[in-house]
């Protein structure tokens, strides 16, 4: 209750005082313009601080009006039904104050039109005649009387003044008889008065008067502030002969008390009917500058009270729009204060529990969506490092995501191509080497749900992989499919470990099963050579060692393929010591330098190499193995060249190089020219280049071919440099 | 006592005629003479009954010279009311002075404005206050007090001319004699 009352006085104190005060006043006014000369000095006081006042809440008005205009510019929430509201509220007000004024204006002016009348006028004017008439004629008498008295006794005044005054003032029943000399000396008085020490002396105007022997009759108001009422004043000149003096005698009559009434009340009765005539058109003004500032004070407080009660009605509107406002900026914190426990309290309440619940759900939806995020990231991370490549589409079989290794695998560019359809990605020219494995993979899309899976060998510039297709669909809230995820392994290296171990196990049978007899066979043929040699003649000698010569021949390359079969069959302990790489390079190349030799081996070592943990050996026959294919690649060259370069750029790595002027290995050829009995030459055992990887393999390294068409062959073998402290690799 | 006049009119209605200083007793005194032209309108309200009030207003300065300025010292400043009135049942018109308490009566109301306008051995101070070398200037005014006017007047004399008497300021340069030493 004590909150609500301040509140009142707050808002709408200030022009409840103003007005009250205001509205004070000009009754005030209005009751000193209806008393006329009552209080007229404080009109002008009032007056000019009613206009103040009507002023200041003008300008109150104005004020409100103009930020009114500017919340509506600037569409502050209210602003709009607040105007509207006020412009009703003020034709609400206005129009019957307009009539109101209207009609009080024309009462106004008819009630002051019948405060005068001719026949008051006339009334007045002759009562005022008849007072005058009757008190002229009582000075008259008296003036009469006392020139008859001044006739009789003029002689006996001059001789016996203080008597004769006495005995005039008797006979007179005056109130006062005075004689004075003409210089104004007084000579004698009486009074009815015992306490009048004086007389009313005549001013100098009379005694100059009295010297000019005119006589004097008037009715004249005691000035005295003790006395009352009105006398009338006799002033006789007259001359002794004897005693040659000039004399005046004064005598001063009463006017009885109700004469004195009767006459004041008709006086100021036709005084103030003048004084009301003449003010008429003044007043008449006077009355209508009240009313209008009553009126337009009414009307103004009406409106400022309008605008505030207005705005307190729309201030929970504000309060909501400026709820909104802050939750469409995402700021969900802000919580309105409830001043009122009317509808528009619960509206408030209702919206900042809503904001509340939004706000927690938001929070809710955040955490969750960094959950998602963390792990959707953990995810990426995993798939990121998986060995596998993964790739996901989405249901219009567009790119969703990928990892590197999918990249390496499949040897393109996935990450730039995200969002983009897979049949359309197939179709750029770099990606051409995808389209035989892509066209087996899409009709797996085809299967649904089941997941599926299949090896296919895959060649790129890289090589020939072989790799397995794993696929399977995504799930979805709303469909059954949400996508579908390929999972691509390449198995390569373990197909090929597969492959080394069987190849392997029949070059270990091989061996075994055919090595033990060749050495008999051998012997045999060169036996039987020499038995039946002697035996036979010229013609079946010449055969007969044709043949046997053929046995030992054959028997001695099935020997050297045994032994191949052997060397690549058997993986012998690795006798790693440390050995200069530059030496045994020197060393081997300097054998294939000969005169007579076709080619031309050169070397171009780097000093600087360091030893390295090697089994010499086994390195001995991966250069010659490397130079033989060399020499036997460069058979029909004009001028063929053989280099051998090691390079030492880091004290990690040697990198060896043997290259040779050759016509080139055909690219198609490059990706098997590793695998045992991949050669296309006539001769060899076909083994060569799978021992030299082999060997690269026992020692950690790792093998690479660089070779083009009528350009030569380089095989580049790259050793990780081996510490005697600690024998494994780096 | 010889005296320079200088006269500053305001309106035409009230006319300071003559201000005259003169010493008696040891007092400067002042006589003068004033004529009243007063409109019709007025002279309407007069006879109405409206009370009139006039002010009349007579300053001593002192001219004085401070710091290398010139200033007037103001020795004395009398202001003082005479309200002139009519009683229509005798038709006579009377002045009432707010100074001395006193009421005069007239028959006409030419006589009562000659009199308003006429003042006589008006003592201003006395002698022994005043420096016989320093330079005095004597300064009257007379003016109609509208805001003594009935109430329903005021906002009609604040708008209209002829509610506007004023005499405007009328100096006399007081020539000062050794004699007052």
């Amino acid at each position: 209750m004590s909150s609500k009352f301040w509140r009142f006085l707050k808002q709408y104190g200030w022009i409840t005082l103003i007005s009250g005060a205001l509205l004070i006043l000009l009754v005030i006014m209005s009751q000193i313009l209806q008393n006329a000369s009552s209080f007229a000095d404080t009109y002008s006081t009032l007056l000019f601080t009613t206009f103040g006042g009507v002023g200041v809440l003008l300008f109150v008005l104005f004020k409100a009006l103009w930020g009114l205009r500017l919340q509506r510019k600037r569409n502050v929430p209210g602003s709009k039904i607040t105007i509207r509201l006020t412009t009703i509220a003020t034709l609400m007000l206005g129009i019957p104050i307009a009539i109101i004024f209207y009609f009080s204006l024309t009462f106004i002016q008819q009630g002051i039109n019948q405060w005068f009348d001719v026949k008051t006028e006339t009334a007045l004017k002759n009562a005022s005649a008849l007072v005058r008439t009757s008190l002229d004629n009582k000075t008259r008498d008296m003036l009469n009387l006392t020139l008859a008295a001044v006739k009789d006794k003029s002689q006996s005044l001059a001789i016996s003044p203080i008597i004769e005054v006495s005995k005039l003032r008797t006979l007179l029943n005056a109130q006062e008889v005075a004689l004075y000399h003409s210089n104004q000396q007084l000579i004698a008085f009486s009074s009815a008065e015992i306490s009048d020490a004086l007389p009313l002396a005549p001013g100098d105007n009379l005694f100059q008067q009295i010297r000019q022997k005119k006589t004097y009759a008037a009715i004249e108001t005691h000035q005295d502030p003790g006395s009352e009422g009105q006398f009338i004043r006799v002033i006789i000149p007259f001359s002794d002969l004897d005693l040659s003096g000039n004399y005046a005698l004064q005598v001063l009559f009463p006017i009885p008390s109700n004469m004195t009434q009767l006459a004041e009340s008709v006086a100021i009765a036709a005084g103030q009917y003048k004084e009301l005539s003449y003010l008429k058109g003044p007043l008449t003004a006077s009355f209508i500058l009240i009313l209008s500032m009553v009126l337009l004070l009414t009307l103004v407080t009406a409106v400022l009270f309008t605008i505030q009660a207005v705005q307190n009605f729309t201030r929970p509107i504000r309060t909501l729009a400026r709820g909104t406002k802050a939750v469409s900026e995402g700021d969900y914190s802000v919580k309105m204060s409830i001043k009122n426990n009317d509808e528009f309290g619960d509206l408030t309440q209702s919206f900042n529990d809503m904001i509340q619940r939004i706000s927690k759900a938001r929070t809710d939806i955040k955490i969750g969506h960094q959950q998602t995020e963390v792990q959707k990231l953990y995810l990426q991370a995993v798939i990121k490092n998986l060995t596998s490549g993964v790739l996901t589409l989405d249901m219009n079989l567009r790119i969703r995501t990928t990892n590197d290794a999918a990249q390496q695998i499949l040897n393109t560019d996935l990450a730039s191509h995200i969002g983009e359809r897979l049949d359309e990605w197939i179709k750029h020219e770099r990606n051409t080497h995808l389209n035989e494995l892509f066209a087996n993979i899409t009709p797996m899309f085809k299967q649904g749900a089941t997941p599926w899976n299949f090896q296919q060998e895959f060649v790129c510039k890289k090589g020939q992989k072989i790799l397995m297709i794993h696929g399977s669909t995504l799930p979805s809230i709303d469909k059954k499919i949400g996508g579908y995820v390929i999972v691509i392994d390449d198995v390569t290296e373990m197909v090929q470990a597969q492959l080394n171990a069987a190849w392997s196990d029949v070059a270990r049978r091989l061996a075994h099963e055919i090595k033990n007899p060749l050495t008999p066979i051998q012997l045999s043929a060169e036996r039987l050579n020499y038995k039946l040699h002697t035996k036979l003649d010229a013609e079946d000698q010449s055969l007969l060692a044709r043949m046997t010569n053929t046995i030992i021949e054959q028997v001695s390359t099935m020997q050297t393929l045994v032994q191949a079969f052997s060397d690549y069959a058997d993986t012998p302990k690795v006798l790693l010591q440390q050995t200069d790489i530059n030496r045994l390079i020197t060393d081997i190349a300097e054998m294939y330098r000969s005169p007579s030799a076709t080619w031309k081996v050169t070397v171009d070592l780097a000093q600087e190499c360091p030893l390295i943990l090697a089994d010499s050996a086994r390195l001995r026959q991966l250069l010659h193995n490397l130079i033989k294919n060399a020499i036997e690649a460069t058979v029909n060259t004009i001028l063929p060249r053989i280099k051998i370069t090691t390079l030492c750029q880091d004290s990690e790595n040697i990198t060896l190089r043997i290259c040779d002027n050759g016509p080139g290995i055909p690219e198609e050829s490059q990706n098997w020219i590793f695998e045992p009995y991949a050669s296309d030459k006539p001769k060899g055992t076909g083994l060569g280049l799978a021992i030299v990887r082999k060997i690269v393999e026992e020692h950690h390294g790792k093998i690479t071919l660089n070779s083009s068409q009528n350009e030569g062959t380089c095989f580049i073998i790259t050793f990780p440099v081996i510490s005697s402290e600690n024998e494994g690799p780096k | 006592m010889a005296s320079l006049t200088t006269k500053v009119q305001a309106s035409d209605e009230i006319m300071i005629m003559r201000v005259s200083d003169y010493q008696q007793d040891q007092k400067l005194l002042l006589d003068s003479e004033s004529r009243f032209k007063l409109p019709e309108a007025i002279v309407t309200a007069i006879n109405h009954e409206i009370p009139l009030t006039f002010k009349t207003e007579i300053r001593l300065l002192e001219k004085n010279q401070r710091l290398g300025f010139d200033y007037d010292r103001t020795r004395v400043s009398i202001e003082y009311q005479t309200h002139l009135y009519v009683e229509g049942v005798n038709q006579r018109y009377f002045l009432y002075n707010s100074r001395n308490l006193k009421t005069q009566s007239f028959t006409t109301l030419e006589s009562a404005l000659l009199t308003l306008g006429t003042l006589q051995s008006f003592p201003i101070i006395n002698l022994a206050e005043l420096h016989p070398k320093q330079h005095y200037t004597l300064k009257m005014r007379i003016s109609l007090d509208h805001w003594q006017l009935p109430a329903p007047l005021l906002m009609e004399s604040l708008f209209k001319s002829h509610w506007q008497l004023d005499s405007g300021w009328f100096e006399v340069d007081i020539q000062t004699p050794g004699s007052w030493l």
